[in-house]
C-alpha cells in the first residue's frame, strides 16, 4: 500500500499506468477478435480504450510545456552528440505534444472542425523522430561503452603480459576471401559479446534501448511504413509501458541525463 | 488536477451564464459536451484515489487529539467510500459495467461527499473554538498584566437585568464573538482557506442530492471558487493546514 502511494504520487505515474491498459485492450480485442468473440464484447473493449485514450490526452495536457523545459536544460550538457540528440528529442515530442492537444480539442468538441487524420498522421511523425534521437543517443552511448571496454581489456592485456589482444589481432595481412569469412565472423561474434556485455552491465541503458526499440513499432505501423498488425503494435505498446512503469517505481534504472 | 476541476466547474459555470443569456444551442452542447469529457477525465484520474484516502485515514488514526483524529479520520473514510462509488462510476460510464445504475450511485458517492465535508467543517469548528479560547485567555493575562480591573470579555451578565438591559448586553457579547473569529481567522490563513473551501464545496452535494436546490450557477461558481482555493494550497504549501 505504501509503495502504491508513493508510485502514484508522481505525476507521470497515473498517465503510464492509463497507457499500459489501453495497449492490454487494444491487444486483448485484437486476440478476441482472432479468437472469435462476441461482436459486443469487442465494442466493450473498443469503447474502454477509447475513454482510456481519450483520458490520456485530457492528462498530458501540460506537457508540451514540459518537453520545451526539459530541452532548454538539455541544451547545457557537455557532450556535444548527447546535446544534441537529447535536445532535438526533447523539442519532437514537444511538437508531438502539441499535435496531441489539437486532437483532444477536436475530439472532446472543443474544435470540431479539426482534420482529425492530418493531425494525428503528424503527431506520429514528430513522435518517431523523437525515439530516432532517442535511439540515435542509445548507439551513442553504446559506442562510448564498448570502446572503454576495450580499452580496458587492452590495458589489462598489457599488464598481464599476453601478447596482443584479441580485438586488435587478426586481419591486416591480406589473405584469401575463404580465410577471411571466419576472422569476419569470429570479429562479429566478439563484437556482439561486447555489446551484451555492455548492456548487462548497464541495466539503465538496457532498458532506454528496450523502450525505444518496442516504441518504434507504433508510429511505424501508424504511419504506414511498416504495418506489423494491431497486435505487435498492442504488445510492443504493452511492453514499453510496463518498463518505463518499472523505471518509475526504481529510479536508479532510469537514463540520465 | 485541481486544474482539471477547476476547468470543469467553469465550464458548468459558462453553460449557464451562455443559457440565461439565449446562447445558441450549438455552443451550448459544445460546452456541455466538454464538460463531460473533463467529468469523465477526472474520473479516470481518480482511479487510485480510494487507496489513498485509506492510507490517510490509516496515518490519521496516530493523532494525540481525540476529536481531530475521530473527525480527520472518519471524513477520509467517507473520502474513501465516496471515490469507490466514483469508480463504479466511471465503470458504468466507460462501457466496462454496462448495467451500472448510474443515478444510485451517483447518489450514494454524494452522500459520502457531504458526510466528509461535514466532517471538515467539525475539524475546523474545533480548531476555531480552541484558537478563540487561547486568545481569551491571552488577552485576559495581557489584563491582568497592565492592571485593568476585569475584562470585557468575562464582564456583563451575571447581574440579573431588566430583559431591556439584557439584549444590548447580547448584541455587545455577540459583536465580540464575531470580531474575536475575525481575529483568528485573519492570523490563521490555512484555517480561514479550508473553512471557505469546505463551505464552498458543500453547495454541490446539498444541490445534488436536493436538499438545497442552489441552481447550477450557484453550484458552478462555488466550485470554482473551490477548486481555485485549494490550486492555492497547492502551488503555496504554507497555506495547507496541517495535518
Amino acid at each position: 500500500m505504501d509503495a502504491w502511494v508513493r508510485f502514484s504520487a508522481q505525476s507521470q505515474a497515473r498517465e503510464r499506468l492509463c497507457r499500459a491498459a489501453q495497449y492490454a485492450c487494444s491487444l486483448l480485442g485484437h486476440a478476441l477478435q482472432r479468437h472469435g468473440a462476441s461482436p459486443e464484447l469487442q465494442k466493450q473493449i473498443r469503447q474502454l480504450e477509447g475513454h482510456l485514450s481519450l483520458g490520456r490526452k485530457l492528462l498530458r495536457l501540460g506537457n508540451s510545456a514540459d518537453a520545451l523545459e526539459s530541452a532548454k536544460r538539455a541544451v547545457h550538457l557537455s557532450d556535444v552528440v548527447l546535446r544534441f540528440c537529447v535536445t532535438v528529442s526533447h523539442l519532437n515530442r514537444a511538437l508531438y505534444f502539441a499535435c496531441d492537444n489539437v486532437l483532444w480539442a477536436g475530439k472532446s468538441g472543443l474544435a470540431p472542425r479539426v482534420d482529425q487524420e492530418k493531425w494525428a498522421q503528424r503527431s506520429f511523425r514528430y513522435y518517431l523522430f523523437s525515439l530516432i534521437m532517442n535511439l540515435s543517443r542509445d548507439a551513442y552511448e553504446i559506442r562510448l561503452l564498448m570502446e572503454q571496454e576495450t580499452s580496458a581489456y587492452g590495458r589489462r592485456m598489457k599488464v598481464s603480459g599476453v601478447p596482443g589482444g584479441v580485438e586488435t589481432g587478426g586481419p591486416g595481412e591480406p589473405g584469401t576471401p575463404g580465410a577471411c569469412l571466419p576472422q569476419l565472423a569470429l570479429k562479429f561474434r566478439l563484437r556482439v559479446l561486447l555489446l551484451a556485455r555492455v548492456l548487462r552491465g548497464h541495466p539503465p541503458l538496457l532498458l532506454d534501448v528496450l523502450r525505444n526499440a518496442c516504441d518504434l513499432f507504433i508510429p511505424l505501423d501508424k504511419l504506414g511504413l511498416w504495418r506489423c498488425g494491431p497486435g505487435i503494435v498492442g504488445l510492443c505498446g504493452l511492453i514499453s509501458s510496463i518498463l518505463s512503469i518499472l523505471t518509475l517505481i526504481c529510479p536508479w534504472l532510469r537514463l540520465k541525463p
